[in-house]
């Protein structure tokens, strides 16, 4: 579907292996992430925070060239026509768009975080669509939401808190997935 | 300040030692910060859900999850289809 058009099947798997073909360094956060952690609660977008090195950010404008993505934004039913490149990118702080395969948020410093390094610190790798994608920690989940503040926020964070704290009873359980 | 030594900090923020509430506390007010503590009514249904989600691979919680996002957007896209003014 070549419109970007929000009546398209969400397929996050088609997202994400666009993004690791173009070689972008980046790493899952929000709901997606919260869902591979055991929430519950399901998303209707996938999340990422990119590394913002001009090379990467370079690769990212790339790949969003192949997703078709246009911005979307609340009230406007048609999501807008999207110019981007590396400088572009770096510029925004949130790009919430719209591709072929769904909705795509952007967040170079997500709520609460410092951005990629901090979060890629903790992050951990899981095999997804025969991807390996990098998730970060399900502590950082909670620390993003908690700073986030909004509604959907709000209604996740109890158990996240509540999986948290059993994988830290758990010893082993901080490396499980 | 907090009267504590950094290897206890270190503990803190490694999960491998709870700090205790008054320490909780004590550090929240150097912070320049309260605390402000509520109760709310214990639900445990997401909590089942989540428990039962983490019986399953990490493919089939995201493919669950994305059947859902899609049958609800197609619950939403045919009630917008139908609420005529």
């Amino acid at each position: 579907m070549a419109d970007g058009g929000g009546a398209q099947a969400f397929d996050p798997g088609q997202i994400l292996r666009v993004l690791v073909t173009h070689r972008v360094n980046f790493v899952l956060i929000g709901g997606m992430a919260a869902v591979l952690y055991g929430s519950p609660l399901p998303t209707l977008d996938v999340d990422i925070t990119p590394e913002r090195q001009r090379d990467n950010l370079a690769r990212l404008s790339n790949a969003l060239t192949e997703l078709d993505a246009r911005l979307r934004a609340d009230g406007i039913d048609q999501p807008l026509p999207f110019g981007h490149d590396a400088d572009s990118l770096a510029d925004g702080g949130v790009w919430n768009l719209s591709t072929r395969y769904g909705d795509l948020d952007i967040s170079m410093t997500p709520s609460g975080t410092s951005g990629f390094a901090d979060l890629r610190r903790d992050a951990r790798a899981v095999e997804l669509y025969g991807l390996s994608i990098r998730v970060i920690s399900l502590a950082d989940v909670i620390r993003s939401k908690e700073a986030a503040g909004r509604d959907k926020d709000r209604r996740v964070l109890p158990v996240l808190r509540e999986l948290l704290a059993e994988r830290g009873h758990d010893r082993g359980g901080r490396d499980r997935w | 300040m907090a009267s504590t030594t950094q290897s206890a900090v270190a503990r803190w923020e490694s999960g491998g030692v709870d700090p205790g509430f008054d320490t909780v506390r004590r550090l929240v007010r150097l912070c320049g910060f309260s605390l402000a503590v509520g109760l709310d009514r214990r639900d445990d249904s997401d909590l089942t859900q989540a428990r039962r989600q983490l019986g399953l691979s990490p493919q089939r919680r995201v493919d669950r999850m994305v059947d859902s996002a899609n049958s609800l957007a197609a619950i939403r896209g045919s009630l917008a289809g139908t609420s005529v003014g």
